[in-house]
């Protein structure tokens, strides 16, 4: 791994020590500054803002942006705060995420290891979620939507991120288990596992760095969706990106800058929370070959 | 990949695929083609006739459209510019200095630079807009202590400098995906090589260029092409920042928010679904050949670094 006779730029030359440490706080501080701005002026009351200073620390902490965001702030024509919101982003992205990652390693199973034909054709179908604009297929989804009878539901949020979730998926497993030695599948169909064994007692337990970096992507592309949200969901099936939109984008009454700092730290603690409890298996999923050509 | 020793009649594998394919042809293969369909059509006294190819000549020809189509293209290939020359060297620099050994608290770096790219552009957008403002933000203040006040202008404001600031705010966010994925590409770098060169003399920066870089070459092309891709079909941050207009001026306007206006309409001008179309094939159509420059042309040739 990174080992430690790997020789770089840093040959104990202090100067250019001193030159990496400086260049690394210097952006360490340009990425967190703006977060220290959000969290600190979330915790003051509004007249502190209007006092003009976004970066001093409050002088009277209060956490009342944080309830009011959560559960009083005016969002539409409703003053419910963001908690249903928040609760309906669950609702949606963790059925969606689990789906998603099962039909991407079953297909990555299934590309990779029982080649059959057409199997190119199937992939490069499925790799066309990957990079087509999603705003393409927002009309003609919106009436298949409506067809299902689930347009402006959860299960329909859950039905459109699921499918387009596959198609990285689909990638990423794909290219984990390209790299899965075939004798070892060879070896327990000799045994007589079947086509699920194989995938559950061997594929599977093996799969644990690309399950994570799947997981990530998907999670976190799903829950910052605004686009599908925006277009699909109906009124109460708003997920909370939209609604957060609705809170800091509303033009009617004051500003009140706290609540919608408060209500976008809100939002950003789930992919904050999963990044945390998972990131650390990321970069080694990420060098076991989610992404290569 | 090998295939499994006996052939077979493998009815698991139709069975598995069947929903799945089912599935994803009517929510994402049908409605894919059927846009590509619409985009020839039109509408004439509320009738839906076929119009060939006449969609895309208003667009591209017809100066209703095609100012504002040239002019959110432009834009966009300029935003991409921007991520190309910014971010992609930023990232790898800062994988190249994360990945030197003995670094103190190299996990905190990563994480404190990755952290935007998981948040939402909402959150991104409006944080940034607040401290660009002229009235509340603190960046005319931290110009003022070091004395460069003169520098300030309210830049998201102004049609010259909006798009640029746009594309620096989308980079701050995004430097963190290239960061990730050259720094995994250099771990995986086997200790050998760097050892085999290390006997030929080869250290320190030498071994970064001449060594490592060749050696991550796909990965800077897989990640042009993200880029290449995620920019072109941008959309939520200039919508969010600067709403469905991509003001000031139409001057942040790129594909995205151009087609999100001509399909859903926007203030008086009403939804044309056709022309939408064809925006929407058009902006297919510049992803599928910058896809396909790379596939056939790029990654060949970078695959024969490969090792």
């Amino acid at each position: 791994m990174s080992g430690v006779s790997q020789d770089n730029a840093v040959t104990g030359n202090r100067l250019t020590r001193a030159l990496i440490y400086t260049v690394l706080i210097f952006f360490v501080i340009y990425y967190l500054l703006p977060l220290y701005v959000m969290v600190v002026n979330s915790l003051k009351p509004l007249d502190e803002i209007r006092g003009g200073n976004l970066m001093a620390l409050p002088q009277n902490w209060s956490l009342q942006p944080w309830r009011d965001a959560w559960s009083a702030a005016q969002i539409g024509v409703e003053p419910t705060g963001l908690k249903p919101y928040f609760a309906n982003s669950f609702k949606i992205v963790v059925p969606a995420v689990i789906l998603s990652t099962i039909v991407g390693a079953l297909n990555g199973y299934v590309l990779t290891k029982c080649r059959f034909r057409g199997a190119n054709v199937v992939f490069a179908l499925l790799l066309l979620s990957c990079f087509i604009p999603f705003q393409i297929v927002l009309i003609p989804a919106a009436r298949i939507l409506g067809l299902l009878g689930i347009a402006g539901t959860i299960k329909g949020l859950i039905l459109i991120h699921f499918v387009y979730g596959i198609g990285f998926s689909t990638l990423f497993f794909r290219n984990y288990y390209a790299a899965f030695p075939t004798e070892l599948i060879g070896a327990a169909q000799i045994d007589g596992a079947t086509f699920f064994q194989i995938f559950t007692r061997i594929l599977l337990p093996n799969s644990g760095p690309i399950i994570v970096v799947t997981v990530i992507w998907q999670f976190t592309n799903q829950w910052n969706d605004f686009l599908f949200g925006a277009s699909f969901s109906g009124f109460d099936s708003t997920p909370m990106t939209v609604a957060l939109n609705n809170l800091v984008n509303s033009s009617t009454g004051v500003k009140e800058y706290n609540v919608h700092f408060a209500g976008a730290i809100l939002a950003a603690l789930p992919t904050l929370f999963v990044y945390v409890v998972s990131g650390r298996y990321f970069v080694r999923g990420l060098m076991a070959g989610a992404v290569k050509g | 990949m090998a295939t499994p020793s006996k052939p077979q009649f493998r009815w698991h594998i139709a069975v598995f695929l069947a929903p799945a394919v089912l599935v994803y042809t009517a929510v994402m293969i049908y409605p894919l083609f059927n846009t590509l369909r619409l985009s020839l059509f039109s509408e004439v006294d509320q009738d839906r006739v076929w119009v060939g190819l006449q969609n895309f000549r208003t667009l591209f020809g017809d100066a209703v459209w095609s100012d504002q189509f040239w002019n959110a293209l432009a834009n966009n290939a300029w935003f991409f510019m921007i991520h190309m020359i910014v971010q992609n060297p930023i990232g790898v620099a800062l994988a190249a200095i994360l990945s030197s050994p003995h670094l103190r608290f190299s996990a905190f770096y990563r994480s404190a630079i990755f952290i935007p790219t998981i948040l939402s552009f909402v959150i991104v957008g409006f944080a940034w807009k607040l401290i660009l403002s002229p009235i509340w933000g603190i960046a005319p203040g931290m110009l003022d202590s070091i004395g460069l006040k003169f520098l300030y202008q309210p830049w998201l404001g102004k049609e010259e400098y909006a798009l640029t600031t746009l594309s620096l705010v989308s980079v701050w966010q995004y430097v963190g995906i290239p960061m990730m994925l050259i720094y995994a590409a250099l771990l995986s770098i086997p200790d050998e090589i760097l050892e085999a060169g290390e006997c030929d003399g080869i250290t320190g920066m030498a071994a970064f260029f001449k060594i490592k870089l060749p050696l991550i070459l796909p990965s800077i092309g897989i990640i042009s092409i993200l880029t290449f891709v995620a920019n072109f079909n941008a959309f939520d941050l200039i919508y969010a920042a600067q709403g469905a207009l991509a003001g000031p001026n139409f001057s942040t306007d790129i594909l995205g928010t151009f087609m999100y206006r001509t399909f859903f309409g926007f203030q008086l001008q009403l939804g044309d679904p056709h022309m939408g179309s064809a925006i929407a094939s058009a902006m297919f159509g510049v992803i599928l050949v910058g896809v396909c420059i790379y596939l056939f042309g790029i990654q060949r040739r970078l695959r024969n670094y490969q090792f």
